[in-house]
């Protein structure tokens, strides 16, 4: 039955994670930013309130519910803060990509200390909607085989124990785990990165790093369904921090416009600044509707779930959410006073970086059934005609 | 809990109007487009089938009998608004029933009224009811109507005009506001029901339309109109607390959701139409650059369609479950008016120059949705109630 009211003890999740957000992350936020870091302290907290890894297996550490309920406490620990949000989630994003590789299990760890998920995806992907071209590549050498390439800007990349990279072999597509001390590794911290700088941002330089059997954590093709699956979880994880961002730059600016007084009322009297104001309401509901729902597709195991195209909402309404939000606060807005400058930078690094996938549209658009051919006819997406239908 | 799984009715009834849309209405829908008028053979056909107004909120004549503990009225009545208007929309606003007088007449009416006015929707014959409010001066600005309406006996007499009334003309009845004294802005209101042939009571112009031209959109003329008491919605004790006004604006939170389902079903049917014709007609002249910007577009128009959809659904499930929803409501009309009209022109561009033509659907589509973000609140008082919704908090009336 359709329904858009989270369950009671979803509720209660949603609440643990609004008092954290609220009461930890906020306070927080402008100083891990400038470190580069969060306090450890509070990273600590993080991980025993258990809050990153929701949908992570309980083999895995987490806490085995749905993605619903873990889209609702990504939601408000982005509300908190979108950097610490991300910071303190690197290691179970990653484990959530892995398992849902795996299956329940850990396996081909060791999976302790922080770690980072890298997409060495090119930018301009001529295989985007079937294939997936990597930066990376795996050569063949006397004793086994050997990674090099850049990624540019990775978030978490700094502090990471392990990495986790994707690579092609052949058609095929292996996973990696790597060490982050193994040699040919190289990492350079990059310094005040546009947003989310709290989760420790590295260009990573692979220099014929050696590939061991070890090494190789999962191999298939991007069509695997559980490849597809970890692609979804990962956007959606993603989409719900963009909502979350929206959120927070959505309340700031609605509390703000009541209060602020020009021209001898609060600017909220004015239908330029209120319409807008309901604008970005409604973005935000929007955008956390395809979330949701992406997510309770993903739950009943639809794949793929439309997680492509909440994230290319929740992207766009983001960004738009938090750039009115700093129009309506007007100079303060643009001051580091306010959180509303430092969120519509973090809403525009969230949209490209912290799950880089690119050709995003051409990803959705074959999902549509839109890809070149056009063979189906939406069969596989959560077109129109299949409404709440799985 | 959060669910998106349709019930077995919510499935059935939607799969049985999109039966209905693509076999019976949509065969007929460029002719009466053309005509101006839909043919009485297909209202009656629909009649036969159980596909009325009254089926709908909105409707109200069936409603209330037996309904489940959590009833899905409204859940029921988005997903079929969104079927009969991927049909065809002036049709959808055509078919037979209450229509929007339903509400005011189940919300206010005395036993004895509803009886009186709902009962006729049982004829096997098709009938309309109608709700007259909107006039030449006063549309958004409900507050403002100047038609007026005095006591002389056992009667009252109406004197005014009423403006862009649906289904006006050819309604049994026309649910009427009307306002003692203009001065009094919302209190003054009185809501009547004036049934066809009332002397005094004549239908002016039938306006030309830029869309839904199937659909009568009526002026109705009210000179000396004598309505008897009886006709008067609820008895006079009613109006003490400005019940009137309320009733007007009651009526639209359950329609609002509607309105925007018929939206999304407009906006599909254009993305979908689009998406089939370009898929036949350009496989073979489209280079490879073209390919991906109109693959692009036909997503961003699906994405949209299906946000604007995400929102009318959570509206109307709040409805079932009795949380306020003026909000949520507002939005979702919004969204979806802004959103489809945005699709529908971009369905156009894609097909080019063809898309212009009358028998390529899309040009109708175009024609037709723009109203969806005029009528039955603009957009812009859309936007005026979610912020209200959202300053209230502060003790900000805005």
């Amino acid at each position: 039955m359709i329904s858009f009211q989270p369950s009671p003890e979803e509720r209660e999740l949603r609440q643990l994670a609004r008092e954290f957000a609220q009461s930890r992350l906020r306070p927080h936020a402008r100083a891990a930013e400038r470190a580069g870091r969060p306090p450890e302290a509070l990273a600590q907290e993080s991980r025993e309130l258990g809050l990153g890894g929701v949908a992570l297996p309980e083999g895995w550490g987490g806490a085995g519910l749905s993605q619903v309920a873990a889209c609702l406490v990504e939601e408000e620990l982005a509300w908190g803060d979108p950097g610490l949000a991300v910071a303190l989630g690197l290691r179970e994003a990653a484990l959530a990509f892995v398992a849902d590789l795996l299956g329940e299990a850990p396996a081909g760890g060791p999976w302790e200390g922080p770690g980072v998920l890298l997409w060495p995806q090119v930018p301009d992907d001529p295989l985007a909607g079937s294939g997936i071209t990597w930066t990376t590549q795996l050569q063949a050498a006397p004793q086994g085989e050997r990674l090099s390439g850049s990624i540019g800007a990775a978030p978490g990349a700094q502090e990471a124990a392990w990495f986790l990279i994707p690579a092609a072999r052949g058609e095929r597509v292996v996973l990696l785990r790597l060490e982050g001390t193994a040699p040919g590794v190289e990492r350079r911290p990059l310094r005040r990165p546009l947003g989310l700088a709290a989760a420790g941002w590295a260009e990573v330089a692979l220099d014929g790093v050696a590939v061991g059997p070890g090494a190789v954590v999962w191999e298939g093709t991007v069509r695997d369904p559980a490849w597809v699956r970890a692609r979804e979880r990962a956007r959606l994880r993603v989409a719900a921090q963009l909502v979350g961002t929206a959120r927070a730059a959505l309340e700031y600016a609605t509390q703000y416009a009541a209060q602020r007084q020009a021209f001898g009322q609060p600017i909220a009297q004015f239908q330029g600044i209120s319409f807008m104001v309901a604008e970005m309401a409604m973005a935000v509901e929007a955008a956390r509707n395809l979330v949701w729902y992406g997510a309770w597709r993903l739950d009943r195991g639809a794949l793929p779930a439309g997680g492509a195209q909440a994230l290319l909402h929740a992207r766009g309404a983001a960004l738009e959410v938090a750039d009115r939000a700093v129009q309506v606060l007007g100079g303060h807005g643009y001051m580091a006073d306010h959180p509303v400058e430092k969120w519509l930078r973090d809403a525009r690094a969230l949209g490209v970086a912290v799950w880089p996938e690119t050709a995003l549209e051409v990803e959705a658009a074959s999902e549509l059934g839109l890809a070149p051919g056009w063979v189906a006819g939406g069969a596989a997406g959560p077109g129109p005609v299949e409404g709440g239908a799985a | 809990m959060i669910d998106f799984e349709l019930t077995e009715t919510q499935r059935a009834v939607r799969d049985f109007l999109h039966w209905v849309a693509e076999h019976e209405i949509r065969p007929v829908a460029l002719q009466a487009d053309e005509e101006g008028d839909v043919p009485l053979e297909l209202l009656r056909r629909l009649k036969e089938l159980g596909v009325t107004l009254d089926t709908l909120p909105g409707g109200g004549a069936s409603g209330g009998d037996g309904e489940a503990p959590e009833h899905q009225r409204n859940r029921l009545a988005v997903l079929a608004a969104e079927e009969l208007a991927w049909g065809d929309a002036a049709v959808a606003i055509s078919l037979p029933g209450a229509g929007l007088g339903g509400p005011p007449v189940q919300l206010m009416g005395t036993p004895e009224q509803k009886e009186r006015f709902l009962g006729i929707f049982r004829d096997p014959e098709p009938r309309w009811g109608a709700y007259a409010l909107t006039e030449p001066e006063a549309g958004s600005d409900v507050a403002a109507i100047r038609t007026t309406c005095r006591k002389e006996g056992d009667h009252w007499v109406l004197n005014g005009t009423k403006l862009f009334i649906t289904n006006g003309a050819r309604a049994s009845w026309n649910v009427v506001f009307a306002t003692i004294d203009p001065a009094l802005g919302r209190a003054g209101h009185r809501v009547f029901v004036v049934e066809r042939g009332t002397p005094g009571f004549t239908v002016g112009r039938i306006m030309e339309k830029m869309g839904l031209r199937a659909s009568e959109t009526a002026e109705l003329i009210f000179d000396e109109c004598r309505v008897p008491a009886e006709n008067l919605l609820g008895g006079e004790e009613r109006y003490r607390q400005g019940e009137g006004f309320r009733t007007a604006m009651q009526t639209f939170d359950g329609t609002r959701p509607m309105v925007a389902a018929m939206a999304v079903g407009i906006g599909r049917a254009a993305y979908e139409y689009t998406r089939d014709r370009l898929r036949e007609e350009l496989t073979l002249s489209r280079p490879i650059p073209r390919y991906g910007v109109i693959a692009e577009r036909l997503s961003w128009m699906e994405r949209e369609l299906h946000a604007a959809r995400l929102l009318v659904w959570q509206a109307a499930s709040m409805a079932d479950q009795r949380i306020p929803n003026s909000k949520e409501a507002s939005m979702a009309k919004a969204y979806a008016g802004t959103v489809a009209t945005r699709v529908c022109a971009a369905a156009v561009e894609l097909l080019g120059a063809v898309g212009l033509r009358h028998d390529r659907w899309v040009e109708k589509w175009f024609r037709d949705i723009k109203v969806f973000d005029i009528f039955e609140g603009t957009g812009q008082v859309q936007r005026l109630v979610v912020a209200r919704r959202l300053f209230e908090p502060y003790g900000l009336r805005v």
